[in-house]
This record gives C-alpha cells, structure tokens and sequence, in this order.
C-alpha cells in the first residue's frame, strides 16, 4: 500500500481516538494540537506503527501532553476540570453528581490515576496499558489492583467524612 | 458499592466519540505551513525539524527519529504530494460561480510563496538557523495561538468591525439583545477550592473583539453558537526584530555545514522566509464562530479571516454540546449548504439550513467520515440557484 494511503487510513481511524483521549485530558485547542503533533511524528514513522496502533499513538500522545505541562499540573487540571464539568452538569438533586469520586480520585498519585483513567475511559486491556506507558504487563496488573484498592479506600474515607458525599457541598454554593 | 472503574466510567469527560480533526488542519495547527515544506524537503528533514520542534512546540520523542537519507530521498516525491496536500488540504478549489456578497479585497494570513525543488533543499537550513536562534534566545519561540486557551486573556474593543465584514455577515448588523451575551465559564480551580465563574472563558483569545458585536447566531443540537468579530484573529504573535538578524548570524554560523551546492542563493531565500514570517504576525480582522454547551465549554472557537470567508474556508467539526456536528459560517445570501460525502450517501446529499449566517450538520445515523468534512459543499440561494461550490483535493 502506498505511504500516503497507509497515513491517511491510520488517520481516519485512529485519530479521533487520540483527539478524545487529548481532549479528557486538556481543552479543545490543545487537543487538536496534541492530534497534530502526534500524526506528524507518525508520519515520520510510519513504518514503526505497530499492528495494533492504538496504545502505540495513545502513547505518544501522552508524551506530547507531558511535555506540555508538568504531570502532576496536568493531573491537577484534569480533577479540576472534572469537578467543574460534574458541577455545571448537574441540578441540586442530581443523583448522579460523583463529586466524592471525583475527590477520592484527586488523592491518588499521578500514577494511579493515570493507570486507573486509562482502563476505565480508554478501555484498554492491561496489556495495551503497559504499551502506552511502556511498562511490563505484569507490572500494570500488580500497579492497577494497588491503585484500584487505593481508589476504593479513598472513596469509602471521603463516604465517612462526607455523607452527603453525592451530592452538593457546603462550598458550591457560593456560586 | 459499584466497581470504582465503572463510576470512573461515568465520570468520563467526553463520553460520545470525537470526529477526527480535518486531516488538513493538522499543519494548520501548528502554525507553519513551512514545516510541510520541510517535509517535502525529505533526507535531512529530522536532524532540522528536531531543532524547530523541540523549542516551539514540544519535546516529542518522535522528533528523535531519524529516517534513512535514501529512504527519504527515494520517497521525497510522495511526501512532496502529501505535503502540498497538508500545506491547503481544505482550501476549496475555483469556485463555480462567483461568490454572493462577499466584497473584494478581502484580507487574511499571507500564503507561502511556492519554491522550487532546490529552493526546499535549502529551506532545510534556513529553518534548522530558525530552530538555533529559538534555541538560544527563547523570546524567537514563537507562542502557538491557542483557541479557547482560558489562561490567555482576550482584550476588547469598543470599536465597530471593518466594512467587509459587516457587509458579509448580516447577523452582526442587528441590533444587540440579552441573548447576545456570551455564558460565562464555571471553573473549579481544584478539590478543597471554591467554583468560580469566569467571564473571560467563553472568550476566544484574540484581540481587540467588538464587545458590542458580539452575535447569538443559533443553537443546534446541545450548543449555541455566537459570532464573535475581532480587530485581529491571528494567533501567531510577533516576535521582536532582533531575531530576524540572529537568524542570519545563525545561519551565516551554519554555512559551513551547509553542502556547497545549496549555499549559492541561500540568503535571498531566508530574506523570502523572513519576510513571510514578519509577515504571518501581522493583524487581520475576522470572525470567530463560538459553539459554546450551557456551561460555558464546548469547542472553543474557530476564527475566520475575509478571505476564509469569501472562500468558503470556514468549516470545523467537533461535539460541543455533546454529539458530533460539522458546522460553518456562510456569508448573507447563502440559505442552505448542501454537503456531499462520495460514497457515503449515494445520490443523497445532505442540505442544512443557514440560520444567522451559521449551518450545522449532524448526521444521527453517524455515517459522516471521521473528521465530518465533505468531499463537496455547495452554498444555495433562497431560490434554489447554486452560489459557490467548494471542493477538497
């Protein structure tokens, strides 16, 4: 198959993947600009793609949003920004408003979160896991349990400390 | 309790799919329609692009890879292709007919002059003497132009927009009414903080906007979309003189790495390249179209100059009130925009109305390509007769 066809499938294909994945985890501008950076450096190296793309490119992409800003910014945001979107989404009653989660959440390290954003958004196996963070398999596995006990712990203090934990708190009423 | 990936599921920030960006903005985004041209220089295009991306845009690993000299060489026609595709990718081709109301001397980002094959080879060098002078004088790196960036603070003007525009766009010619004002942005600086409503988040970050002309155009499918004209939308910001003539010092510095052949006209070609990127800063006016959801978010904006106007370049797809939409602006005149997807819709074509100078298109059956554009656009009249017909290469 020709190089530039070979691009533009990997294009069609997978590029809106990596816009979503850009876009969880920045704004829509820098989104695309993270889609721009990572299909220019697959075209340079196309010939490396691997069969299954995806964490391959997901990889990069988490490379070029690294070097955008320091990781724990980065995991800052995103929690910022999830609290915000659960709190513009929601009416006072809203069952579904998880700001506890999103707080339980929060206290994990980069790490953690990373793993546990990567399995339950992306929806990547453990061992396209360990692709795009260039991990061994095993080491995901044992890395996710932990992270995932850890998130549960954390969930059950923030239950204890706040029982109305899903729903709104004292704080937003300021706005 | 229920598994934790589950809810984390449901936390998730952008549950439905996201279109691809058009292939055609890709170099668009970045800024520089010569970093095509430096792949279209093939062999040494790595070694040279390294030192431009690592100190504009980021330090991607992929900037690392070298590819083969031959191999590069050997394929450097095919890239050419693709970068002449990339470099205008989405720029429509002649017109069919000319356009309605768009007035001439319609103004915009300047177009890289065309260079021959030689002329690429040393494009090569001149950029690699850009990369060193951003190297060493970090105020030469450029900043990339980010839409919908809240850390960049748009200003506002009290002025009124340019003739052209006001012509093109009847919507901003109305009278202004409450709907008009942009949603202010709810933005939680962080778990053990307090919310706070920012008002220059739904703003795009450019400059001088004509507050008073700012324009709810429609809503359509979970997001409104407004108008929002500016002094100035170019992103790209001016960088001071003195980098102009570190260039030449860098690449004059350079010249003995430089193969012998290449070096005879070499700073007549760096004068062209300064001069277009002096000239890729300047101020042009134009139009930003907002899709904003009720929270302030959404896509950001997309800003257009006259030209892009008047040429029909004024398409964006994304999802910002939630389902993935291709959406434009259209000039006064145009009353529906007809979108051709080849093989998709077969003898089908899907019409939209233009409501307020804006269409959207949404396709629930999620048939449309993945980055949304049309292989083929045409702008109708109220009476049915074909205004402009836009094409993709």
């Amino acid at each position: 198959m020709e190089r530039r066809e070979r691009f533009e499938r990997l294009y069609g294909a997978h590029a809106g993947i990596v816009r979503r994945f850009a876009r969880r985890r920045a704004d829509a501008a820098e989104a695309d600009d993270v889609v721009a950076e990572v299909f220019l450096a697959a075209w340079r190296r196309l010939d490396e793609v691997p069969a299954d793309p995806v964490p391959w490119l997901l990889g990069m992409a988490r490379g070029v949003l690294s070097n955008r800003r320091r990781g724990e910014d980065r995991h800052a945001a995103l929690i910022a920004r999830l609290m915000s979107e659960q709190l513009a989404n929601a009416s006072p009653r809203d069952s579904e408003l998880d700001l506890g989660l999103v707080r339980a959440l929060g206290s994990l390290s980069a790490t953690d979160q990373e793993l546990l954003l990567l399995v339950a958004w992306e929806r990547l196996s453990s061992l396209q896991v360990a692709e795009v963070l260039g991990l061994r398999r095993g080491t995901v596995a044992v890395r996710l349990h932990r992270a995932r006990r850890r998130l549960e712990r954390a969930l059950a203090n923030e239950q204890q400390s706040t029982p109305d934990a899903r729903g709104r708190s004292p704080e937003m009423e300021v706005l | 309790m229920d598994d934790v990936i589950e809810r984390l599921r449901r936390l998730d920030p952008v549950p439905v799919p996201l279109a691809a960006p058009p292939m055609g903005e890709l170099l668009g985004r970045l800024d520089e329609r010569a970093e095509a041209l430096l792949d279209a220089t093939g062999g040494t295009q790595d070694s040279a692009n390294h030192g431009r991306r690592t100190t504009r845009r980021s330090r991607s690993r992929s900037a690392r890879h070298h590819t083969p000299v031959l191999l590069a060489v050997g394929t450097s026609i095919l890239i050419a292709a693709l970068a002449l595709v990339l470099i205008q990718p989405k720029r429509p081709a002649a017109p069919t007919t000319p356009p309605g109301g768009t007035p001439p001397g319609a103004s915009g980002p300047p177009a890289f002059p065309n260079l021959t094959g030689h002329q690429r080879k040393q494009l090569v060098y001149v950029m690699k003497a850009d990369g060193t002078t951003s190297r060493r004088d970090r105020a030469c790196a450029p900043v990339p132009g980010l839409i919908g960036d809240p850390g960049r603070k748009p200003s506002l003007s009290q002025g009124s927009p340019t003739a052209s525009i006001l012509a093109t766009i009847g919507t901003l010619r109305r009278p202004e009414t409450p709907a008009d004002r942009l949603p202010p942005r709810k933005i939680w600086d962080g778990p053990n903080s307090t919310p706070r409503t920012y008002r220059y988040g739904t703003y795009p970050p450019v400059t001088g906007i004509y507050a008073r002309y700012i324009r709810y155009a429609r809503h359509r499918d979970g997001a409104n979309y407004y108008l929002v004209p500016a002094q100035n939308v170019n992103l790209r910001t001016p960088v001071p003189a003195r980098c102009y003539h570190e260039q030449v010092t860098a690449l004059r510095q350079e010249l003995p790495q430089i193969p012998h052949r290449l070096t005879p006209g070499i700073f007549a070609l760096q004068a062209t390249y300064l001069d277009y990127e002096r000239r890729s800063t300047e101020p042009y006016p134009g139009v930003c179209l907002s899709a904003l959801n009720s929270t302030g978010n959404g896509d950001g904006a997309s800003c257009y100059a006259d030209s892009d106007i008047e040429t029909g370049h004024t398409l964006s797809s994304g999802a910002p009130g939630g389902v993935p939409v291709v959406y434009g602006l259209a000039p006064d005149g145009v009353r529906s925009v007809t979108f051709y997807y080849k093989g998709r819709y077969p003898g089908n074509p899907l019409t939209v109305l233009v409501i307020d100078n804006v269409f959207v298109l949404h396709d629930p059956s999620d048939r449309l390509p993945s980055d949304g554009f049309p292989t083929k656009l045409v702008w109708h009249a109220a009476n049915g007769h074909v205004i402009k017909t836009i094409t993709w290469t």
